[in-house]
C-alpha cells in the first residue's frame, strides 16, 4: 500500500551534498517526492511502498555523505500529494538563516581519483572538488551559500562544468565552487628570476625548489604555509632564522599514512582523526627526531595533504615530509592575501606557489591530540570552523568575545552555538583585526541585528575585547569571569547546563573575582546555578606580572614568598641568573607584584627549579619543556601537595622539589614526581569537594589541562574512584574555549531574569 | 582614587569630572596651556603640581622637575617661558636642609633655563597631612606668531620625531626608591627644552604641527591622546626608537613597556614631510639632541590607534597606560 512520510534531518547536513544524495536513494528505490533544504535542517516528503520508504530511512541514516553528521531524525506520517518522480526543491531563504555555514572539506577520494585519472578532464587539476568536499567557510562571503556570494565569483562555469552543476544525479550538483582547467583558477609560481605559469609545470617547480631545500610559500585553503624539506637540516634551520622563530615546533605534511607512521606513533583513534575530512594537525608521540623540527620536545604535529594540491605537490615530487608552518613573521596571524604574501614574506620565501582563487578569511590548521581522556582540539580552527560547537537555550542571540590570547568568538543565534576560528593574540594588530571583522562577519552571515544581541566578555580590565564589547550597542552587556568560562565550556558542549559538577579551571592567567591573577580555580556548581568558587592554590605572587609569564624563573621567584630566605640559599646554590634575585627583591618589596594561584605559573616555576633559565620564545614553552623531561623518567615518588579544605598548599611540594635538586637528584625524576604530586592534589580536592557536596562529575579545563602526561596521571588516578571526569572534546581547554563558556553562562544568567 | 599613573583613568577623571565644572559644555581640546589673547599678543599659560617619591634622585630633585615640567608645557605650546611663581606646601617635620636643597634646586634650574621665578607662596601643613614637599606652580610664556601648533593641524604623511632616549627619568626614580636591585647607570633626563623649540621654530616653523613632552603615561599615551584628537593613526617603527640597555633591562624584568614610562627631559614633534629632515638634523646638531630620531609616521587609518611596526615581530597595538598594566598572558 503507498503511504507517505515526511522526514526531518538535523545536524551537518546542508552544503555536503545530502540533497543529490537522498535524490539518488530515491530515484534507485522508485520513491516520489521531494527533498529540501529546510529551516534548520534537510526536509524529505517521501511516497511509496511502506517497506521500501523503510529501506529509504535505513539508507539515509546508514552511509550519509562523508561530511555529513546526522544528529536528529524525526518522521511523521503525512498525506499522499500524489507526486509522480522525485524532485530536488531549491532552497529559500527565510527571514534568519539557520543553516550553518559549513567547514572547509579535505579533497574526497572520487575528486582524487579522477585527479590522478588520465581521461579525467580535471586530470591534475589543482582545484577539483565536489559536493562531497572542497573549501567553503574560506570561499563564503556571505550567505547564502550560493557561487555568486563565493569567491569563485570571477569564474563562470563552462558549459561541461555548469551541466553538472544542474544535472540532481551528478556528484557536482550545486557544487559552489566547482570549476575545471577550461574555466577555474590555476596555480602558478614566482620567484627571483620570473614566474612559470601552468598548474602542472608551476607544481612542478615548487617541487623541485623544495627537493634542493628552498623555502617556498604556498598558498592552501585559509592561506599561506611557508613549506621546506624537513628531513633537510640546512633547510629548517635556515626557516627558523628567516622567520625569527625561536624553538616553536614546525608543523609537518607527509605524503600519506605510511610516512607518518615512520614520524609518529598512530592509534587507531589518531588515525582516524589524521584522515578525517577536516584532517587536523595531530600531534602524537614521535618516532624519530628531525633536527630543528621540534626542538626539546618528543611530540610531532603531523598533518596529511587536504587539498587538491598538496597531493599534486608530493605527486610530482615533492620530499615526503615538509615542514608546512602558517606563513607570517613571528607571532603574526596567517597571511592569506596574495599582495601581502608577496610583501611581508620578502626575505624568508625564496618562492611564492600562488593560487588564483582568493581566500575569503584567514583560517588557520587545526590541532588535535589524543590523550588519556580522548581526542581533543587544541585549536579550532579550519575543517571545525565555523560549525556550531553546542545547543543552548537561548532565543536571542548572544555575541561572546573571548579571551585576548588564542581568542574566538562564539555567537549563539537558534539556539547554536557558532564558534569562529582561532584568530589568536589581539595584541597584535592583525589578529586584531580579523577578530573585528569575524565579529561582524557572523553578525551579517546570520542577520543578527547587534541591538538584540548580548554581548558577553572577559572581566580583564585591560583585555581589547573587552573594550571592544564596550564599544558595542547592544541589547545588553555581560562580564564573565574567566575560569568559570573555561568550567562552562565544557558543560555546554556536553549539552549540561544544569549538570552540578566541581570544575577545576588551572591556567596561566584570568582576571578573578578579587582582583587577583587566578589560575587554580576549584568550583562547584552549576551553569544554571552558578559556580561558586570552593578552592584554589595557595596566592603566590608574581613579580613584574607578564614579564613572569616570559621568564619561569621570575615566577619561581614568586612561589618562595614565605621562604625569602630559603630562595636566596637555592639562587646561590644553583647558581641561578642575577634575574632571580632581582625578582625575590621585587616580591620582599611588593614591587610590580601580583598575588596569583596560577597554576601555569606553578609549571614554569618548576620547570625553572630544574633548569629551564631562559625566556620563553613561545607560550607554553617552559611547561612543555617540563613534560618531556617528565616523559623521560620512571615515576619514584610522589611529593606533598596537601588540601586543607580550601587551599592547595605548594610549599611543601616546592620544597621538597628543592630539597631533591640540591641533593643532585636526575632532574627527570623531579619533574616525573612535580606531574604526579600535581595530579594527586587535583584528584584529592576533587575528591574531598565531591563528597562535601554530593557531586559525581569532575570538569577539567584551562590550559594547563592541555599536558598530555598530567592527564594520564588523572585518568589513572579517576579510574580507581567513582567519579566522572570532563575534558573540553572539540573545544580547546585553553582560552580558544572561553568564548562558548561565556554564551553558556549568559545563557544561563538571562534565562533566570 | 587611583588615577595618579597617568593615562586612561586619569583622562576619564578629568574628562569626566573637571572638564564638565570648569568649561562647560564647551567643546575643548585638552592641552598643558591655555592661551589668552592681550593686545595682539598671545600668551600661554599653565599650572602643574608636583608629587614625586623620592624627592631626590639621580639627575635631579623635585624642585628641578617643578621649574623643567612647567617650563617644558610652555614650550610644547610653542611658547617661549616668561615667568613662573611657585608655592611649596611643607609638611611639619620637614627637615630645613631638605627644603634649603630644594630652593636651591629650583633657583639653578630657573637660572639654567633663564625664566626668572617672580613669586610664590608657602604653607605648613600638619604632620601626616601631606608627603614631606608638594610643588605647585604656575607659569606664563609668549607664543611665535611663526607657529600654530594643534592636534588638529595633524594629517596623514607627517612624521613622528623623538628628541631622544625615552624611560629615563621613570625608571631612575623608581630605582632610586631602592625596591630594586639593579646595577642601572641612569640618571633623570630632567631638563628645560625650550632651546630645541625655538630652534625648531627658526628652520621648521611651517612644517612644525603639535608637541607634546611625553611625561606621565610616556610616549605611548602622548600618542594615544594625539590619534584620537586628530583622528589618525600613528604608525610607529619600533626599531627606531631610542631606549638605552638599562631601561629596556629594567622594563623587562617589571614587565613595563618603555613606551609608557615617564619622560621629563624629552618630547615628541609631529612635523610635516617636507620639514621632518631639517627638523631632525637641527635637534641633533644641538648638545642634548644627537639621538633624536624619526620614529613613526602619521597614518590615515585606522583611527584613533597606535601601532607599533617591527621588522621581525609584525605589527602591535600600542595602548595608553591603564594604572599599573595587570598580567594577561596565559
Ligand atoms: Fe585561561
Ligand atoms: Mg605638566
Ligand atoms: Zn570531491
Ligand atoms: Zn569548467
Amino acid at each position: 500500500m503507498k503511504i507517505a512520510r515526511r522526514i526531518r534531518i538535523y545536524g551537518v547536513v546542508q552544503g555536503v551534498g545530502f540533497r543529490p544524495f537522498v535524490f539518488r536513494i530515491a530515484k534507485r528505490l522508485g520513491l516520489s517526492g521531494w527533498v529540501r533544504n529546510g529551516e534548520s535542517g534537510v526536509e524529505i516528503h517521501v511516497e511509496g511502498d511502506a517497506g521500501v520508504i523503510q529501506k529509504f530511512i535505513q539508507e539515509i541514516t546508514a552511509r550519509p555523505p562523508v561530511s555529513a553528521k546526522i544528529t536528529n531524525l524525526e518522521i511523521k506520517d503525512a498525506a499522499i500529494q500524489g507526486a509522480s518522480g522525485f524532485e530536488i526543491f531549491t532552497s529559500t531563504r527565510h527571514d534568519r538563516p539557520t543553516v550553518h555555514i559549513p567547514a572547509d572539506l579535505a579533497v574526497c577520494s572520487a575528486c582524487l581519483s579522477e585527479l590522478f585519472d588520465p581521461g579525467n578532464r580535471r586530470r591534475l587539476y589543482p582545484y577539483i572538488n565536489c559536493t562531497d568536499c572542497g573549501p567553503r567557510y574560506t570561499v563564503i562571503e556571505r550567505l547564502p551559500y550560493d557561487r555568486p556570494y563565493t569567491t569563485m565569483r570571477a569564474w563562470p562555469m563552462c558549459p561541461a562544468c555548469s551541466a553538472e552543476y544542474h544535472e540532481p544525479m551528478d556528484r557536482r550538483f550545486h557544487a559552489q565552487p566547482t570549476a575545471c582547467p577550461e574555466c577555474g583558477p590555476h596555480y602558478y609560481v614566482r620567484w627571483q628570476e620570473g614566474e612559470i605559469h601552468g598548474d602542472e609545470k608551476a607544481i612542478e617547480k615548487t617541487a623541485e625548489l623544495l627537493r634542493s631545500g628552498r623555502i617556498v610559500a604556498i598558498k592552501g585553503l585559509g592561506g599561506y604555509h611557508l613549506a621546506c624539506d624537513a628531513k633537510n637540516e640546512e633547510a629548517v634551520r635556515e626557516l627558523r632564522r628567516r622567520k625569527r622563530r625561536g624553538e616553536k615546533p614546525f608543523a609537518l605534511m607527509v605524503k600519506d599514512i605510511d610516512t607518518a607512521r615512520t614520524l609518529i606513533d598512530i592509534s587507531a583513534e589518531e588515525e582516524e582523526l589524521l584522515t578525517s575530512s577536516a584532517r587536523p594537525i595531530v600531534l602524537a608521540r614521535a618516532r624519530r627526531l628531525l633536527p630543528g623540527v621540534a626542538p626539546d620536545n618528543s611530540d610531532l604535529g603531523v598533518m596529511l595533504p587536504y587539498t587538491p594540491l598538496h597531493h599534486l605537490l608530493f605527486h610530482f615530487g615533492a620530499p615526503d615530509v615538509l615542514v608546512m608552518t602558517s606563513a607570517n613573521r613571528s607571532s603574526e596571524p596567517i597571511v592569506y592575501q596574495d599582495e601581502d604574501a608577496l610583501k611581508s614574506l620578502q626575505g624568508i620565501a625564496d618562492a611564492w606557489l600562488i593560487g588564483e582563487r582568493p581566500i575569503a578569511r584567514r583560517v588557520d590548521d587545526s590541532v588535535v591530540r589524543v590523550s588519556a581522556f580522548g581526542p581533543a582540539v587544541l585549536r579550532r580552527a579550519r575543517g571545525y570552523a565555523p560549525l556550531p560547537v553546542a545547543q543552548l537555550p537561548s532565543d536571542r542571540p548572544i555575541l561572546a568575545v573571548g579571551a585576548d590570547l588564542k581568542n574566538t568568538v562564539t555567537l549563539v543565534v537558534n539556539g547554536k552555538a557558532i564558534m569562529s576560528q582561532h584568530l589568536g593574540d589581539l595584541d597584535r594588530y592583525e589578529a586584531y583585526t580579523a577578530f573585528e571583522q569575524t565579529v561582524y562577519d557572523l553578525l551579517s552571515m546570520y542577520d543578527v541585528p547587534l541591538e538584540e544581541t548580548i554581548v558577553a566578555y572577559d572581566l580583564h580590565p585591560d583585555y581589547r575585547s573587552t573594550a571592544f564589547a564596550h564599544r558595542l550597542e547592544t541589547y545588553k552587556h555581560l562580564g564573565i569571569q574567566h575560569h568559570r568560562a573555561h568550567v562552562a565550556s565544557v558543560l555546554a558542549e556536553r549539552n549540561a547546563l544544569e549538570k552540578q559538577v566541581i570544575g577545576v579551571a588551572f591556567d596561566g592567567t584570568g582576571f578573578g573575582d578579587d582582583g587577583a591573577i587566578w589560575g587554580g580555580e576549584l568550583f562547584v556548581g552549576s551553569a544554571t546555578k552558578g559556580l561558586e568558587r570552593c578552592g584554589h592554590l595557595r596566592y603566590a605572587m608574581l613579580p613584574g606580572g607578564d614579564a613572569a609569564a616570559r621568564m619561569p624563573l621570575q615566577a619561581l621567584a614568586g612561589f618562595f614568598v614565605d621562604e625569602l630566605e630559603l630562595a636566596m640559599n637555592v639562587g646561590k646554590w644553583l647558581s641561578l641568573p642575577e634575574r632571580f634575585f632581582t625578582a625575590l627583591k621585587m616580591v620582599e618589596k611588593r614591587l610590580r607584584t601580583f598575588p596569583t594561584t596560577s597554576v601555569g605559573r606553578l609549571f614554569d616555576a618548576a620547570a625553572a627549579l630544574l633548569g629551564f633559565t631562559g625566556v620563553i620564545s613561545f607560550e607554553g614553552q617552559a611547561a612543555i619543556w617540563l613534560e618531556h623531561l617528565a616523559r623521560t623518567a620512571p615515576l619514584e615518588k610522589i611529593y606533598p601537595f596537601p588540601w586543607d579544605g580550601k587551599e592547595l598548599d605548594y610549599r611543601p611540594l616546592l620544597k621538597e622539589m628543592v630539597e631533591d635538586r640540591l641533593n643532585g637528584k636526575d632532574v627527570a625524576i623531579i619533574a616525573r614526581a612535580f606531574h604526579r604530586s600535581v595530579a594527586e592534589g587535583v584528584f584529592n580536592s576533587v575528591r574531598s569537594l565531591g563528597a562535601t557536596y554530593g557531586v559525581d562529575t569532575v570538569v577539567l579545563s584551562g590550559g594547563v589541562f592541555q599536558n598530555s602526561l598530567l592527564l594520564a596521571d588523572l585518568k589513572e588516578l579517576f579510574l580507581k574512584s567513582d567519579m566522572h571526569v570532563w575534558i573540553g572534546e572539540g573545544v580547546p581547554s585553553n582560552d580558544g574555549g572561553i568564548s562558548l563558556g561565556q554564551v553558556a553562562l549568559v545563557t544561563a544568567t538571562h534565562s533566570m531574569y | 582614587l587611583a588615577h595618579g599613573a597617568g593615562g586612561k583613568a586619569s583622562r576619564r577623571l578629568i574628562e569626566g569630572l573637571l572638564v564638565p565644572y570648569m568649561m562647560g559644555d564647551k567643546p575643548t581640546e585638552l592641552n598643558d596651556v591655555a592661551y589668552i589673547d592681550a593686545d595682539g599678543r598671545r600668551l600661554a599659560f599653565t599650572a602643574d603640581s608636583f608629587v614625586v617619591n623620592p624627592r631626590v634622585f639621580p639627575g635631579g630633585s623635585i624642585g628641578e622637575l617643578a621649574v623643567n615640567g612647567t617650563i617644558n608645557d610652555l614650550a610644547m605650546g610653542g611658547a617661549k617661558p616668561l615667568a613662573l611663581v611657585i608655592t611649596l606646601i611643607l609638611e611639619a617635620g620637614l627637615a630645613t636642609s631638605e627644603l634649603e636643597r630644594e630652593v636651591a634646586a629650583i633657583a639653578k634650574a630657573a637660572q639654567r633655563a633663564g625664566v626668572p621665578v617672580v613669586g610664590g607662596d608657602t604653607k605648613v601643613v600638619e604632620h601626616g597631612k601631606a608627603d614631606g614637599l608638594f610643588i605647585t606652580t604656575a607659569g606664563i610664556g609668549l607664543t611665535d606668531p611663526r607657529v600654530s601648533l594643534s592636534s588638529k593641524n595633524v594629517q596623514p604623511g607627517d612624521q613622528v620625531i623623538l628628541s631622544g632616549p625615552i624611560g629615563d627619568h621613570g625608571i631612575t626614580v623608581l630605582l632610586a626608591r631602592g625596591e630594586l636591585d639593579l646595577e642601572a647607570d641612569l640618571t633623570s633626563d630632567t631638563r628645560p627644552l625650550w632651546p630645541f623649540v625655538e630652534s625648531l621654530i627658526e628652520v621648521a616653523a611651517p612644517g612644525l604641527r603639535w608637541l607634546r613632552d611625553p611625561t606621565r603615561g610616556g610616549v605611548a599615551t602622548a600618542l594615544n591622546e594625539l590619534a584620537r584628537d586628530a583622528q589618525v593613526a600613528v604608525m610607529l617603527d619600533e626599531e627606531s626608537i631610542p631606549v638605552r640597555p638599562a631601561v629596556r633591562g629594567a622594563c623587562e624584568i617589571l614587565g613595563l613597556d618603555p613606551l609608557h614610562i615617564a619622560n621629563e627631559g624629552q618630547f615628541l614633534a609631529i612635523v610635516s614631510p617636507e620639514y621632518a629632515d631639517i627638523a631632525l638634523k637641527t635637534l641633533r646638531s644641538m648638545p642634548g639632541g644627537e639621538n633624536a630620531q624619526r620614529i613613526g609616521e602619521i597614518q590615515a587609518e585606522p583611527k584613533k590607534a597606535v601601532l607599533a611596526r617591527s621588522r621581525y615581530g609584525g605589527t602591535r597595538m600600542i595602548d595608553m597606560l591603564i594604572g599599573d598594566p595587570l598580567p594577561r598572558i596565559c
